[in-house]
C-alpha cells in the first residue's frame, strides 16, 4: 500500500512538473472518453425509454385506426363479443376539434375525446381533482366532462374547475373532473398521441353528437394481457372489423412495435458511433504511448539512479505504469465532463433521450485507465531495460 | 566489508569480445577510505557497477559483509543496493519534478515502509549536516555545482550506508568546491563509513587510506 501511495504520488509530481505534455498525451483519451459516454448515456437512454413505454401501456396495445367511414360501433361489440375473456379492455375514441368557454375564458382549437371509462387506465391517468368518465355517465347520457391539466389551467385560472359549467361547441357540460399534469417523460407512443392529453377535454362517448356520428369511432384501443396475445388475437380483430366495411381504410398500430424500432434505430446508431469511439481511444493509447516512450528517453538518468539507490525492474515499470494509468485517468475524468455535455446537446438536438449515469461513467472511466496501462506497458519495459551506470556517468 | 576475488566481465561489442576486467582481486576493510584511479576506458565504470550490484560479473566471487552478493537474484541486489550502498556520480543527477528533500529522501521509496515526515525529517538533517540546510526549498537546478554534489552525498548516506561508493566525484568541481567535497568524504570516512572512490586526481586520491590504479583489467597497488 505503502509502495502504491509513493508511486502515485510520484506520478502526480511528473504531471505536476510536465502540465503541457500530460494534456498533449491525453488529448485523444479526452475524445475517445467523451464518445464513449455520450455512446452509452445514448442507449442507455433509449433502453430506459423502450422499458418504461412499455410498463406505461403494456406490451399487448394494439390500436385500430379507422379513415374514411367511421368505424361503427356494433363492430366494437362484436370484437368483446368474440374476443372474450382474452381481451383486457376495449377502449373506444372519437375525437374532433372544438371551442370552449367557461365563465372567465375562452379556448379555441380545444381537442375532444370522446371516451369511456376504460380510457383512464389504458393511459394510465391521474385525476388531480373529482373523478373521471364512469359507466353511469355514458350509459345515461349524462352531460359530464373531464378536463385535461392544461385545458383546465387556461379555463379556470384561478382553480376550482370540478362543478362548473363550460360551453363546448353549443353545448353546456358539467366538469366532474380535472385530470392530474401528466408526470411521465415525454414520449413519443405512436397512435395515442401522449403529448397532447394534457389539453384535452374527455366526454361521454353516448354524450356527445359533437365529433361525429353518434354511433361511429375513429379510433378503438385494444389492450391484451401481452404482445403475444395481442399478436394471435390481431388477425381475429382484422377480420371482424374489415369484414363488409367497404369505403373504410384500417390502420393497425402496435406502439411496442414503433418503440421497438425506434429503439433499435438508436442502438444500431450507438453502436456506429461505439466503432467511432474504440478508433478514438486507440488513438488516444498511441498518444500516450509516444509521450512515455518520448519521457522514457528523457529521464534515463532519473531511472538509472533510481536503480542505484534500490529500484527492482518492477518498480520502474509500476511507476511507468502508474504514471501513464494516471494520466489517462485524469484525461477520463475530463472526458467524462465533455461526453455528459455532448450527450446532453445530442440528446436535446435529435429529441432521443439520454442517461448520463453511473455506467456511462464507469464505462469512461475504466476504458481511459484500461488505455493508459496498455499504453504505458511497452514504455515501462523499455525503461526498466536502462542500464543504470551508463545513463548515470555519460547522461 | 569487500572481498571480490577474480573478477572477470567483458562485453561484445561489434562481433568483438572486449575484456575489461579479468580476474581483479580487492580487498577492503570497514572504515577504510580507498581510492581507484586509472584512465579512461580502464573498466573504472564497471568495476563500480559490479561492486555497486548494479550488474552481475561473468566470473569470480564478490562478498559484500559476508555476503556473496555475486549469487544474489536482481531483486535481492537491489535490496542491497538500497539498504548497504550509497551512490555518489560524477554528473549529480537529480530528479527535476522533486524538490531537493524528496530527492534526498528518494532511497525511502525502495526501502522499508515508513512514515513520510520520518523521511523528510532525516532528509533535512542530512542537508543540514552537508552545509544546505538553507536551499531545503530548492530545486535542485537551482543549486551549485559543488552544492548539488554535497546533496548528492547527502542523498547516498540516506538509507545508513556501510559502504560510499563515489565515482568521480570532483570531476566537474572547480578547486574550492572540490576541497569541500574531499573535506566531506573525510568527515564521513571518520565516522566509521566505508569509502570507495574512483577519481582521475591523483591530489584527490591522496586522501584515501589506500589507493590503487585499474590496469588492464587488474588493480595495482600504488603503495607497493
Amino acid at each position: 500500500m505503502n509502495r502504491w501511495r509513493a508511486r502515485l504520488r510520484s506520478a502526480l509530481q511528473v504531471w505536476r512538473h510536465h502540465r503541457v505534455q500530460a494534456v498533449l498525451a491525453v488529448l485523444g483519451v479526452v475524445a475517445g472518453v467523451s464518445g464513449l459516454v455520450t455512446v452509452v448515456a445514448i442507449g442507455e437512454g433509449a433502453r430506459r425509454e423502450f422499458n418504461e413505454a412499455i410498463g406505461l401501456m403494456g406490451g399487448g396495445t394494439l390500436v385500430v385506426r379507422s379513415s374514411g367511414a367511421a368505424l361503427p360501433m356494433e363492430r366494437v361489440s362484436a370484437v368483446r363479443r368474440i374476443l372474450g375473456p382474452d381481451l383486457n379492455q376495449v377502449v373506444p375514441v372519437a375525437s374532433a376539434q372544438t371551442s370552449a368557454q367557461s365563465s372567465s375564458a375562452r379556448v379555441s382549437g380545444v381537442r375532444i375525446v370522446e371516451t369511456a371509462r376504460d380510457y383512464q387506465a389504458a393511459q394510465r391517468l391521474d385525476v388531480y381533482d373529482g373523478r373521471f368518465l364512469s359507466w353511469y355517465d355514458q350509459e345515461n347520457d349524462s352531460r359530464v366532462c373531464v378536463l385535461g391539466w392544461e385545458l383546465g389551467r387556461q379555463l379556470f385560472p384561478r382553480g376550482g374547475a370540478v362543478g362548473q359549467q363550460i360551453r363546448l361547441g353549443e353545448r353546456i357540460f358539467t366538469v366532474v373532473g380535472w385530470l392530474a399534469p401528466l408526470e411521465r417523460p415525454d414520449i413519443d407512443m405512436g397512435a395515442l398521441e401522449l403529448p397532447e392529453l394534457d389539453q384535452v377535454v374527455y366526454v361521454p362517448l353516448a354524450a356527445n353528437g359533437l365529433a361525429s356520428a353518434r354511433v361511429s369511432l375513429d379510433e378503438l384501443i385494444l389492450r391484451f394481457d401481452d404482445e403475444a396475445d395481442m399478436i394471435r388475437a390481431s388477425g381475429a380483430v382484422q377480420r371482424i372489423l374489415e369484414f363488409d366495411a367497404e369505403g373504410t381504410t384500417f390502420e393497425y398500430v402496435v406502439p411496442v412495435e414503433m418503440l421497438r424500432q425506434k429503439y433499435h434505430l438508436q442502438t444500431v446508431v450507438g453502436f456506429l458511433l461505439m466503432g467511432t469511439t474504440v478508433v478514438m481511444l486507440v488513438v488516444g493509447g498511441i498518444g500516450i504511448m509516444n509521450t512515455m516512450l518520448m519521457t522514457v528517453l528523457r529521464r534515463r538518468p532519473e531511472i538509472g539512479l533510481r536503480m542505484a539507490f534500490g529500484a527492482r525492474r518492477r518498480d520502474i515499470i509500476e511507476q511507468f505504469v502508474t504514471e501513464s494509468g494516471l494520466v489517462a485517468l485524469l484525461g477520463g475524468v475530463v472526458g467524462l465532463v465533455v461526453g455528459a455535455v455532448i450527450a446532453q446537446l445530442v440528446g436535446w438536438q435529435l429529441g432521443w433521450p439520454v442517461a448520463i449515469g453511473f455506467t456511462a461513467g464507469l464505462a469512461g472511466l475504466l476504458a481511459a485507465l484500461a488505455v493508459g496501462v496498455l499504453a504505458g506497458a511497452y514504455p515501462a519495459i523499455q525503461a526498466a531495460a536502462v542500464q543504470p551506470i551508463k545513463t548515470l556517468n555519460h547522461g | 566489508m569487500i572481498r571480490a576475488a577474480g573478477l572477470r566481465k567483458a562485453y561484445r561489442q561489434a562481433e568483438r569480445e572486449v575484456r575489461v576486467l579479468e580476474g581483479l582481486d580487492l580487498q577492503i576493510q570497514h572504515g577504510e577510505f580507498v581510492a581507484i584511479m586509472g584512465n579512461s576506458g580502464a573498466g573504472k565504470s564497471t568495476l563500480l557497477q559490479l561492486l555497486g550490484c548494479l550488474d552481475a560479473p561473468d566470473g569470480g566471487e564478490y562478498w559484500l559483509d559476508d555476503r556473496e552478493v555475486s549469487q544474489l537474484g536482481p531483486d535481492m541486489l537491489a535490496e542491497v543496493r538500497n539498504r548497504s550502498i550509497g551512490f555518489v556520480f560524477q554528473s549529480a543527477h537529480f530528479i527535476d519534478y522533486l524538490d531537493l528533500v524528496d530527492n534526498v529522501a528518494l532511497p525511502a521509496e525502495y526501502g522499508p515502509p515508513a512514515d513520510i515526515d520520518q523521511h523528510r525529517a532525516r532528509a533535512i538533517e542530512l542537508l543540514q549536516r552537508v552545509g544546505l540546510g538553507h536551499r531545503l526549498d530548492h530545486r535542485p537546478s537551482e543549486l551549485s555545482g559543488g552544492e548539488r554534489q554535497r546533496a548528492a552525498v547527502a542523498r547516498a548516506l540516506f538509507a545508513r550506508p556501510r559502504l560510499i561508493l563515489a565515482d568521480e566525484p570532483t570531476g566537474n568541481l572547480d578547486e574550492d568546491n572540490t576541497r569541500q567535497l574531499v573535506e566531506l568524504l573525510n568527515d564521513l570516512h571518520r565516522d566509521g563509513i566505508t569509502i570507495l572512490l574512483v577519481t582521475h586526481d591523483p591530489e584527490v586520491a591522496q586522501v584515501a587510506d589506500r589507493c590503487y590504479r585499474l590496469r588492464g583489467g587488474r588493480l595495482e597497488d600504488l603503495a607497493a
